[in-house]
Parts: C-alpha cells; structure tokens; sequence
C-alpha cells in the first residue's frame, strides 16, 4: 500500500510540472500589436491571421486560409492567439477589410495595402508595430531570430 | 482545290482570333464582366522605354477562382493575384502597380476565370517619368 506521503509528493511533482507548462498549453502563440485605420475609407475593426500555403500563394485569398482573428481595439491595439497551426516555421499573413467587403480581399500596392506576411511557429511571440496608416510602416518583431519577410 | 480552300479558310480564322487577343496595345482599359463560365484570356500590352509603367487589377468576385497573372517580355511574372472562393462566398482583390523603369517590349497580362461570377477592371498605361 502506498503511503500517503509518497502520494502526495507525486501529486505535487505532476501539480508542479503541469503548471509549468500550463503557459506554453494553453496559447502556444501570440500576436499583439497596434495598427492605425485611417477613418476613410471606414475600415473593420477586426483583424484576421492566414496561414499561407506557400511562396506561390503570397498573393491569393480565400476564406480557407483564415484561422484566427481579433477585435482591433479603437486605440487600435490587437492580440491575436491561438495554437491551431502546424508545427515549424510557415508564412502566416495578417490582414484588414474595408467596411463591406469580403473577408477574403487582398489588396497589393497603394496606400491601402491591407496585409503584411511574416513567418512564425506555434511558439512563436509576434510584436507588430504599424507607425503610419494601415501597412505602410510597420516593424515585425519576435522571440525567435525569424525574418519579417517584408515586401 | 478544296483542300487548298478549307486550308486558307482555317489560316484566315488562325490569324483572326490571333490577332483579336494577340496585338498589343499602347494602353488597357477594360472591364470583364464574369458570368460564371471558365475562359483563359490574354491581353497585351506594348510598353515604351523611358516611361513609367502604371497599371491596376481589381474586382470582386462570387464563386469559382480568379486569376491574374502579368509577365514581363523576358516571360518573368512580376504580378498577380489569386481570388479563391468557397462555395457562395465572395473574394476581392486588388492590385496597383508603378513601374518606373519597365522593360520595353509586350507585357502580358493573363487572366484565368474559373467559374467565378462578378466584375474584374483592368488598366495600364503609360506616362513620363517623375508623373
């Protein structure tokens, strides 16, 4: 028979070792950040994460490619988190919509490009950091030495 | 003589429908309404040296697939885009684009509608640089 000692520090060491983990269990990543919509056109204040299939696909939108999104706050900070992606590092894309259009848009070039691409894993700790409207001037920052794939 | 007939008819048709999609153009201009039906289409664009290139793709779609996809003389892709839909769902898409040092020579703008249904415009043109 077991003592009740025994049990309790296997209870405490299992206790410990879960609580350990619990932060990386629980939202393996995070995106936090801050974008500024500009008030016209009227822009939605949600934000949306894609996980983009490949290189060749840097420049298509579907509905499929959507995993996650978020409130923009009216300051316009975000946080987007979440553990539903694949394992390793991938190319994941945020983006934006104008009031009344489609959640699948992608608009390239202008002043209202309304997505950046970045890579991360399912560890990842993504800071995005906008200085001037929308995409124009934002700076990706993690907790890995990963490359904001920039265009 | 029939054979000598029907041969030159077939090449008249050959150079018809070639030369509808096949001549480039100084500039674009063009609106495709989408229907729903799948086509492949071309449209060229004869571009100057020493002027910036200005162009633009955008358009909204319900259903099927869009695809644009613009390539410079060398045959190199330099743009596009993919609209991807789910099952009644809509997609838009947009694209703008300034060049200031283009390479002279055709450019080719490929578009691929696959079942898609809605309205897709298209413009390119040339001015001076520094415009």
């Amino acid at each position: 028979m077991k003592s009740p000692n025994c049990f309790n520090k296997k209870t405490m060491l299992s206790l410990i070792l879960r609580l350990s983990l619990f932060p990386f269990c629980v939202f393996a990543y995070q995106i936090t950040g801050k974008i500024l919509l500009p008030e016209t056109p009227v822009w939605s204040p949600v934000i949306y994460l894609s996980l983009i299939p490949s290189f060749d696909d840097l420049n298509a939108v579907s509905e499929d490619f959507i995993i996650n999104k978020s409130d923009i706050r009216s300051d316009g900070y975000f946080i987007i988190k979440g553990e539903n992606i694949p394992e390793g590092d991938r190319i994941y894309r945020l983006h934006i919509c104008q009031k009344g259009d489609p959640i699948a848009t992608i608009m390239i070039g202008g002043e209202e490009e309304n997505h950046c691409h970045f890579l991360m894993n399912k560890n990842s700790k993504i800071l995005f950091n906008s200085t001037d409207l929308l995409f124009s001037n934002y700076q990706i920052s993690q907790n890995e030495a990963l490359d904001n794939l920039k265009e | 003589m029939k054979k000598l007939l029907l041969l030159s008819l077939l090449t008249f048709l050959t150079a018809s429908s070639f030369s509808q999609n096949d001549v480039p153009q100084n500039r674009i201009k063009k609106t495709l309404e989408l229907d729903g039906s799948s086509f492949q289409k071309e449209i060229k664009l004869m571009v100057r040296e020493e002027k910036t290139l200005r162009y633009s793709v955008k358009g909204k779609i319900t259903g099927g697939k869009f695809d644009v996809k613009i390539y410079d003389p060398n045959g190199k892709k330099e743009n596009g885009f993919l609209l991807s839909t789910m099952e009644g769902s809509n997609a838009k898409g947009s694209l703008i684009e300034v060049n200031t040092d283009p390479i002279p020579g055709i450019w080719v703008f490929k578009i691929d509608n696959s079942k898609s249904k809605g309205s897709i415009s298209l413009s390119a043109f040339q001015n001076n640089r520094g415009l």
